[in-house]
């Protein structure tokens, strides 16, 4: 046994280190996505292959937050209750936390990092346990100094007006914050008071009616910028255009070219940001009955529709363009990644894992 | 009236295959049966097991469907058909990372091991 044991261990790190790589591939990058099992799982985008593993503290992640420097992931339990800060080049955790105590359920609805982060806006509701009832809090704004790891202040409503739900985004420099709702009101981030307010309620320009945000990708883009698919009311023809368009939060404005007309698609660019593809998913309508799945490819900067190819796709989908552009990596749900070549849109192979899939897929520079 | 009279061979053989033809201004025959009422959701009714998509097939589900019974869990923490994350079972899913692969692992709730927490 002493000498079949080295053996092994020999044997298992000649296999580990002989993983091929694929052909073709869709880059250098690593893939990193939360699981089920606990953990944020590592594939190297060359091999394809489980090159590491992040064991979470706080178990089954529910969602990843990239920090801006993307050094740092942010991770929301799946109770909705504890965050887990997690740094990338190191794969270790240096920080959880939770707001709950005792009686008092904090639950964590949503979660946005100050660009230089400083701090985190936290989405909350607390639930009290009393001996007879529940007693469900007000939802709140909630500021988390990371220096001084504790809640500092409540964030009040801008304009008084609570929301179940808020999407909020940084100027990069970390000094506006951007709340959007029906209007876009834009707050310092020393005392979150309304000192700007973009009005994208009101037509941007005479006759193209009030425009829609759609699917966005940041991801590959500079900060404070995003590129996507705008939905605009063409009042005319009573009907909803599709506009491929740059967002330029600190400039305040949206660069639009229509490309045809609306339909619910998401949205993905590659790292060059020349190319970006959408996904049709099929939910079961009249125009879009179940199984009706098809990719649409953008040419980013003519702002063209290219081609629309109809495929063999899965319920429940999500998309990431592979580093190089290749590829695209269809996930979300199950314990696969299928990936189809950017170009022809064949099947190529699946990324089988050992776990389902919990959180978006990210894919960064190795360190 | 509602159904038309052929008054040439061709329409007679248009009738003769169809065997309704309806009149166009009487808003077109019924193109497709009433689908069914599905309630929406998994949390409006209690059956275990019970899910269909807004056509009321399985078609629309999950893929792979096990998936479905870890999101009820997980994401359902409503009054749903599977034990709930949040509350009352969140080691139920702790052997079974994989919903297609090894739900025969996920672990057996009973009604006296919730009231023992």
């Amino acid at each position: 046994m002493r000498a079949i044991l080295p053996a092994l261990i020999v044997l298992s790190a000649t296999a580990l280190s002989a993983q091929k790589p694929v052909t073709p591939a869709g880059g250098n990058h690593l893939m990193y996505i939360g699981t089920y099992a606990g953990s944020i799982q590592i594939f190297d985008e060359a091999t394809e292959a489980l090159t590491g593993e992040i064991k979470l503290k706080t178990g089954i992640p529910r969602s990843l937050t990239l920090s801006q420097s993307r050094t740092t992931f942010y991770v929301l339990d799946s109770t909705n209750e504890r965050i887990e800060i997690v740094d990338i080049a190191t794969r270790a955790t240096t920080e959880t936390f939770t707001l709950s105590e005792g009686n008092k359920k904090v639950r964590i609805r949503g979660m946005q990092v100050d660009p230089l982060e400083r701090f985190l806006i936290l989405l909350t509701r607390s639930a009290t346990r009393q001996i007879d009832r529940w007693e469900i809090g007000d939802i709140s704004m909630q500021l988390y100094d990371l220096a001084q790891k504790k809640v500092t202040r409540s964030i009040p409503w801008p304009r008084g007006e609570e929301r179940e739900f808020v999407n909020i985004r940084f100027s990069p420099d970390g000094k506006l914050l951007y709340f959007f709702g029906d209007d876009v009101l834009i707050l310092e981030t020393t005392n979150f008071t309304e000192v700007d307010t973009w009005p994208l309620s009101r037509p941007i320009e005479p006759g193209l009616g009030r425009v829609n945000f759609g699917a966005v990708d940041d991801f590959n883009e500079d900060p404070g910028f995003f590129t996507g698919l705008f939905t605009s009311q063409d009042p005319i023809q009573n009907r909803r255009i599709m506009n491929l368009g740059r967002v330029n939060l600190v400039a305040k404005t949206i660069d639009l070219t229509p490309v045809g007309p609306a339909e619910g698609i998401s949205f993905a660019m590659s790292l060059d940001r020349k190319r970006a593809w959408g996904l049709l998913q099929g939910g079961g309508s009249a125009t879009q009955p179940i199984g009706r799945y098809e990719f649409w490819a953008f040419d980013v900067t003519a702002r063209k529709l290219i081609s629309r190819t109809a495929f063999e796709g899965r319920p429940r989908m999500a998309l990431r363009v592979s580093s190089n552009g290749r590829l695209l990596y269809i996930y979300q749900a199950g314990e696969t990644i299928d990936v189809y070549d950017s170009t022809s849109y064949k099947k190529l192979r699946t990324i089988e894992m050992n776990a389902d899939q919990t959180t978006s897929l990210f894919i960064l520079p190795r360190k | 009236m509602k159904h038309l009279t052929p008054v040439n061979r061709k329409a007679a053989r248009v009738e003769a295959v169809t065997k309704d033809v309806v009149a166009l201004q009487q808003g077109g025959p019924p193109q497709q049966p009433e689908p069914p009422h599905i309630p929406h959701g998994c949390s409006l009714v209690f059956s275990p097991g019970w899910e269909a998509d807004r056509t009321g097939g399985t078609a629309g589900l999950c893929q792979p469907v096990e998936r479905d019974l870890f999101d009820c869990h997980m994401g359902c923490f409503w009054p749903a058909q599977v034990p709930d994350q949040l509350n009352h079972a969140p080691d139920w899913t702790a052997k079974c990372a994989a919903a297609q692969k090894d739900w025969r692992k996920i672990d057996l709730i009973f009604p006296d091991d919730e009231n023992k927490k």
